[in-house]
């Protein structure tokens, strides 16, 4: 252990300040990489439909991605897991749906509605961040429940058709809300981008890791965790807004089914949370295989899926990025590249 | 006065620990609470920096009254608190440094960073290690850097020397001596370890939530029954 230079003896500036910084800054390169991330893969997949012309099915991608990223935001920098985040989505789908039936307003101003009530839904619902652990998690859930039997109680079917369900076909418009799909998994992509390179993410961070020590360096931890639960709900709330405008007939299960969000976690932590890639790439493994074989037998992969949790969260935390990353360091120390840290 | 804590009264749920101690701290003072495990020091001076709330007293701050001030409202103050922990593990050494200038502006914080780097150089070529990388020593020495990126006007430390040998315990004093001589931060210590006395104005005995002993050092190492009773040191051994 080298003795710690004492405080201005003058004689500090030696070796360590004279090694150059290896990239300690996002360098240019690496921003080039996060804008290509933000807006290649919306792109491409904006342009799928033109190869494999199944437009309904990508959409459901494109905001299963979006909900994985926005698990990604509260779970990944927060370390809060919501089993109920499927309520931001049921609550934006129903206040898309609400706007359209009783305001009769276009689809893309009842998307916006939608995004306002998910976002009321998760202020009021900011109590809970006070529980931990499965305590948050369950709590969630039943306050997600709890919406959904609200919406679906016959009593109030003058207002949101109760069990009936709701339709929308008057404003059906699926090339817009699919353009509206990639454009918001644009946004979440730079959200998480901006989250894993700027001065708040980090705090995010650190009150993920320790939050009274993250409180004495000057972190609002309640404020810190509020933005990024509601950021979080205002992503559900648009992907569920454009996707009740595209399903355009449903019933309140089938914007509130549990399977939603235990989809999404998964995907998120497939990927590896906390990653800007992870999620994106883990929501197009896991929802292509889903689609492939799945639909046949679901309740096969309800089952599965719920044990991958099981086991990621047990034995791969850091999902396929990890993984990724590992490799990468690996390939690094074994002779591909001669990189040495000091 | 930069602390001036008077009649606290404190602790966690039912338990209180504190029984109206009284605490003050002049600019650019360094003040020593010892006293034994369970006395209070912890939890009196959690109680300062808004990690605990305060039963009933005040607490002032540059003159101001804190006590119904969140911690990181306090840290925003000038307050910065060092605990036994000190350190992010999982985060970098970088990002541990940058946490410690939160909400400052962006320059303000590169140029503190790079301030950091020529007092601490060993810090530098491994700035990009997970803080739990380092040695208990040198943590220690990480937690006072990120303690000092926002130069504050009070440095507030929770047991620097727990977990230390004694030849890193001599280093830490050191450093601090050298922090002290070069700015102008004041510093408030809990400490079992009476080596750091030598760093200091004036010394608090706490025992059992109460204020045991208030004076400067010199009239410590004069009283010898709180010096024998407390510390086991003979009245003739030398001054630490």
């Amino acid at each position: 252990m080298p003795s710690p230079a004492v405080a201005g003896t003058g004689a500090a500036t030696t070796a360590g300040a004279a090694t150059p910084a290896p990239g300690t800054r996002p360098g240019a390169r690496r921003w080039a990489a996060w804008a290509a991330y933000v807006v290649v893969i919306p792109v491409l997949l904006y342009l799928t439909p033109h190869v494999y012309n199944n437009q309904l099915l990508l959409l459901n991608l494109v905001v299963y991605l979006v909900l994985a990223q926005g698990v990604n935001v509260i779970y990944g920098f927060t370390g809060y897991l919501p089993f109920g985040y499927v309520g931001f989505f049921g609550a934006g789908a129903y206040g898309t749906s609400m706007a359209v039936i009783h305001l009769h307003t276009g689809g893309t101003v009842a998307v916006l509605i939608g995004a306002v009530v998910s976002t009321a839904m998760a202020v009021v619902l900011l109590p809970l961040l006070r529980l931990t652990g499965a305590y948050f998690a369950l709590a969630s859930l039943a306050a997600s429940q709890a919406v959904y039997l609200v919406i679906a109680n016959p009593s109030l079917t003058s207002f949101t058709k109760g069990p009936y369900g709701v339709d929308l076909s008057r404003v059906f418009n699926p090339n817009l809300a699919y353009l509206y799909a990639a454009i918001l998994l644009a946004v979440a992509t730079a959200v998480v981008v901006y989250l894993r390179n700027s001065a708040f993410g980090l705090s995010l961070r650190a009150v993920r890791a320790d939050p009274l020590t993250a409180s004495v360096a000057g972190i609002n931890v309640a404020r810190a965790r509020g933005i990024a639960w509601l950021a979080s709900a205002v992503l559900a709330g648009l992907a569920g807004g454009i996707s009740a405008w595209v399903t355009s007939v449903f019933y309140p299960e089938t914007v509130f089914a549990i399977n939603i969000s235990v989809f999404a976690i998964v995907f998120a932590l497939f990927g590896g949370v906390g990653s800007v890639l992870g999620p994106v790439f883990g929501g197009i493994i896991l929802y292509s295989l889903y689609e492939y074989i799945g639909v046949s037998s679901p309740q096969y992969f309800q089952f599965a899926y719920g044990l991958l949790i099981v086991i990621l969260m047990l034995f791969l935390p850091g999902g396929l990025a990890s993984v990724a990353r590992a490799a990468r360091s690996l390939w690094e120390r074994t002779g591909g590249r001669v990189h040495r840290r000091a | 006065m930069s602390l001036e804590a008077t009649a606290v009264t404190s602790g966690y749920g039912e338990m209180q620990v504190l029984w109206g101690i009284d605490l003050s701290v002049a600019d650019d003072e360094a003040v020593v609470l010892l006293g034994a495990n369970g006395a209070g020091k912890t939890t009196l001076l959690r109680t300062v920096v808004g990690l605990l709330p305060l039963r009933s007293g005040e607490i002032r701050f540059l003159g101001e009254r804190v006590d119904h001030l969140r911690a990181d409202q306090r840290v925003q103050r000038g307050m910065s608190f060092m605990s036994e922990t000190g350190v992010f593990p999982d985060l970098s050494i970088e990002d541990n440094l940058r946490l410690g200038g939160y909400g400052l502006a962006r320059p303000v914080v590169a140029a503190s960073l790079e301030r950091t780097w020529e007092m601490f150089p060993q810090l530098r070529p491994r700035r990009r290690e997970p803080a739990g990388a380092l040695s208990g020593g040198q943590r220690k020495i990480l937690g006072v850097a990120r303690a000092l990126v926002r130069e504050p006007r009070l440095l507030v430390m929770d047991e620097p020397s727990s977990g230390l040998s004694p030849l890193f315990v001599n280093e830490l004093v050191d450093l601090l001596q050298g922090v002290r001589a070069h700015s102008s931060v004041t510093l408030l210590l809990a400490e079992q370890n009476v080596t750091f006395l030598g760093l200091a104005d004036r010394a608090y005995v706490i025992e059992g939530g109460r204020t045991r002993f208030e004076g400067t050092v010199a009239d410590f190492e004069r009283s010898a029954d709180i010096r024998e009773a407390f510390f086991g040191l003979s009245s003739h051994d030398p001054a630490p």
